[in-house]
């Protein structure tokens, strides 16, 4: 989703193609074939640039988003999976996975300047307002990697539950989706120490906070529902039946100015 | 030169890069309404480390118990097994979940196989019995061969599941 909302970018892993949506007139605005396994996605600040990660290979692909042109790869780990751009589209940070690393990227050269080791099959990236913090869902050791940019070293890892797929942050606290166990685990971003879980459904997956902060969206996976959790005392106000197989691998809510999200 | 060539593409034959899962999950919803109540059905199907309730199922062993993390290796009657561990069980919504850490892809053609069995009351009386499976095809990495593709992995989930829940049906007496 671009920050304002008015694109969403759809990867197709089988389909090996980005397609680029206008949401408020629901259509698609083009196709960018890709090679390889396209899957995950983020979009630069300034919404010019989509990078798509080839899950297959070992290189993220930047696509120009208005003329669908395809970019010089950028080379990085095995099985490129999340992705983040930090708020001044200066870095780009992108899990491994199969690397059990961070990868961390000058988007000015086009190269990796670092790669920090993370745990076991980091999967979904999210970055802090300040861009000063990656935080990486490490699927196979059932923690979170918490990362320094500037340092460019690890600081922390997060023990939450099993299997987790991605982070939202909200204020001071982190939230994270464990798929297997089907709950939600909030961690203080002061301390990185875990605050506590709550049962959602079942494969959470996708999660993203409202813009005001006041409640979190959870897509889950294996039930065809989205789970709506309040940040603060973690219980779930809210349980929404939708479409098969919901899943969103970045962000997915859509400002429309007309109240929460 | 072409010597030099040949040893530098020589590793790439004898170790393909190993991946982890393909990269699109599949999902196989089975269900069955029976007329037995949900309490006297979750008895018979309740327990992780018994599923003589199914007939595809030749013996279960494992470490007893249904505590989080606990190991079952169900033996199959078509030969093969399939050791789970139990990730989630909540006797009071009649649910409990399962994980295949590692598997034989001649046993079932998928990776990281999950299910989730659930029984629920059904409209009128009876109960309804679901069995959600999830998994990537067996061939992790991209172009999978026609054995081991998503077409594959989805059919073999779907008799699994399906010979179960026949299984159950006939032995409790379903009409479906």
């Amino acid at each position: 989703m671009s920050r304002d909302g008015s694109r969403a970018y759809v990867t197709s892993p089988d389909g090996r193609m980005l397609s680029i949506l206008d949401t408020a007139a629901r259509r698609i605005l083009r196709r960018v074939p890709l090679e390889g396994g396209p899957l995950g996605v983020a979009i630069a600040p300034d919404g010019k640039t989509a990078y798509v990660a080839d899950w297959y290979g070992t290189r993220v692909t930047p696509v120009d988003t208005v003329s669908g042109t395809v970019g010089a790869a950028i080379e990085v780990g095995q099985s490129p999976s999340g992705l983040a751009v930090t708020p001044d589209g200066k870095m780009l940070v992108v899990a491994d996975r199969m690397d059990d690393a961070l990868s961390l990227v000058d988007l000015g050269s086009g190269k990796e300047v670092a790669r920090v080791k993370v745990g076991a099959h980091p999967f979904g990236v999210t970055l802090d307002a300040a861009g000063k913090r990656a935080f990486a869902a490490d699927v196979e050791s059932d923690d979170v990697a918490v990362v320094d940019l500037e340092a460019r070293k690890l600081v922390a890892r997060i023990p939450v539950g099993r299997r987790p797929y991605v982070v939202a942050l909200v204020g001071d606290r982190g939230f994270v989706t464990n798929e297997l166990a089907g709950t939600l685990t909030a961690f203080d971003l002061g301390t990185l120490e875990p605050l506590g879980t709550v049962q959602v459904g079942e494969f959470p997956e996708g999660i993203e906070a409202s813009r005001d902060g006041s409640r979190l969206y959870i897509a889950n996976w294996m039930d065809d529902s989205v789970s709506i959790v309040d940040p603060g005392s973690l219980a779930v106000v809210g349980q929404m039946k939708v479409g098969d197989s919901p899943r969103a691998f970045g962000t997915f809510l859509r400002p429309t100015g007309q109240g929460t999200p | 030169m072409r010597m030099t060539w040949l040893l530098a593409a020589l590793p790439l034959l004898v170790a393909p890069p190993a991946f982890a899962h393909g990269s699109s999950r599949i999902k196989v919803v089975e269900k069955v309404t029976l007329p037995a109540a949900p309490e006297a059905v979750w008895a018979v199907i309740g327990n992780f480390h018994d599923m003589s309730w199914d007939p595809a199922i030749a013996g279960t062993a494992g470490d007893g118990g249904n505590a989080l993390q606990s190991f079952r290796t169900l033996t199959l009657k078509t030969g093969g097994m399939l050791e789970e561990d139990l990730e989630r069980y909540d006797a009071a919504a009649m649910s409990y979940a399962t994980f295949l850490p590692h598997n034989d892809p001649t046993v079932l053609p998928v990776t990281n196989f999950s299910t989730v069995l659930t029984v629920s009351p059904a409209e009128g009386g009876g109960s309804i019995v679901e069995w959600r499976a999830a998994a990537f095809r067996g061939y992790p990495n991209d172009n999978p061969p026609p054995n081991q593709n998503d077409e594959a992995a989805a059919k073999a989930m779907d008799a699994y599941l399906r010979a179960g829940l026949d299984g159950l049906s006939r032995r409790l007496g379903g009409g479906s």
